[in-house]
């Protein structure tokens, strides 16, 4: 098994969105919303691309209140936090303009309740013009829907997807060491669609082509497997 | 107080953003997630641990049946890294951490 981050078609989506975002012309908001299903990546993902990228990552909590939103913030943004809230929204603006960085909000469904905490985002991608992504779970884009001006601004909304049969053949090209016959990826998609379980069903199909020393693996023997 | 940094601090700088996000966490994952080599990973999360920043979290069980340590940050001090220099210097409340000698558990 080979140790590298696959590149899904999730992942793939996600990247050009970025490179989208980062490239954006004058005019063009550069807010972007993440959604899908717990357990898909999502977090996993967006801090693989912060690691290569100028990223700060901001995980919220149910009872955020706008001024804990922002201290958390500015914390992240490298400033030790002022009192007042209208001097943490200046240091958050002062940090953003000095040195651009895309801000990720995780949870950001978390927000919704709150018409204050949410347009408060909002207005800091307003007035420093840096990316913004808020993660969300499934639905939240219904959730945020309900804030209009919010929602005009995302102009990148990616979904996470389960994964397809298409992204188990390339999760098991880039990652498996042995060949994969088509019928054997079929059946992997059948049995699992989470990338933790295909990767369960990856190192089975290593270790039967390892002791019966086979060059590609076919679906009669991950069948064997079960008995 | 002033402390001569050494020249890795890019890579520590990204595997302290990932842990600090992430609940539990192993080696493993944060080298594929941060794209740095497991040793350099692994290294740097003993560091943490021997300055008490980060403690072991149970196991968890991979693919091929093998067990790895899970491990959990404590210590969440801020987002500047902190950085090995026969103690530990964090520069996020600008102190050092006294590295006691553990046995290996790893």
């Amino acid at each position: 098994m080979k140790k590298v981050f696959a590149r899904t078609s999730n992942v793939n989506s996600f990247v050009s969105a970025m490179t989208r975002l980062l490239k954006r012309e004058d005019g063009i908001p550069g807010m972007s919303l993440l959604f899908g299903e717990p357990g898909l990546g999502k977090t996993r993902t967006t801090l693989w691309w912060c690691a290569q990228n100028d990223g700060v990552f901001i995980r919220t909590k149910k009872l955020m209140t706008g001024r804990w939103l922002l201290e958390e913030i500015v914390a992240e943004l490298g400033e030790a936090p002022m009192r007042r809230t209208s001097e943490l929204f200046r240091q958050a603006v002062d940090q953003l303009l000095e040195r651009p960085r895309t801000l990720f909000v995780d949870e950001a469904d978390y927000l919704a309740h709150d018409a204050r905490v949410i347009e408060t985002l909002r207005d800091l991608h307003d007035t420093t013009g840096t990316p913004l992504v808020l993660i969300g779970m499934d639905q939240a884009d219904k959730k945020l829907m309900r804030f209009k001006h919010l929602y005009d601004r995302f102009s990148e909304i990616v979904r996470f997807a389960p994964l397809s049969a298409a992204d188990v053949k390339s999760v098991a090209e880039q990652m498996c060491e042995v060949k994969l016959a088509d019928d054997a990826v079929s059946y992997i998609h059948g049995q699992a669609n989470r990338f933790r379980r295909v990767v369960v069903w990856l190192y089975k199909a290593e270790s039967i082509a390892k002791a019966n020393s086979l060059k590609e693996v076919t679906t009669a023997h991950l069948q064997g497997v079960k008995k | 107080m002033t402390v001569i940094l050494s020249k890795q601090q890019d890579n520590k700088e990204k595997i302290w953003k990932t842990i600090r996000a992430l609940r539990d966490f192993n080696v493993e994952e944060v080298s594929i997630v941060v794209n740095v080599a497991h040793s350099i990973v692994s290294r740097y999360i003993f560091q943490l641990y021997q300055a008490g920043y980060v403690r072991p979290a149970g196991k968890c069980k991979e693919g091929n049946g093998r067990k790895r340590q899970l491990w959990r940050l404590v210590k969440n001090t801020g987002p500047k890294a902190p950085l090995p220099c026969r103690c530990l210097y964090d520069p996020n409340i600008d102190d050092l951490a006294a590295v006691k000698e553990v046995k290996d558990v790893a």
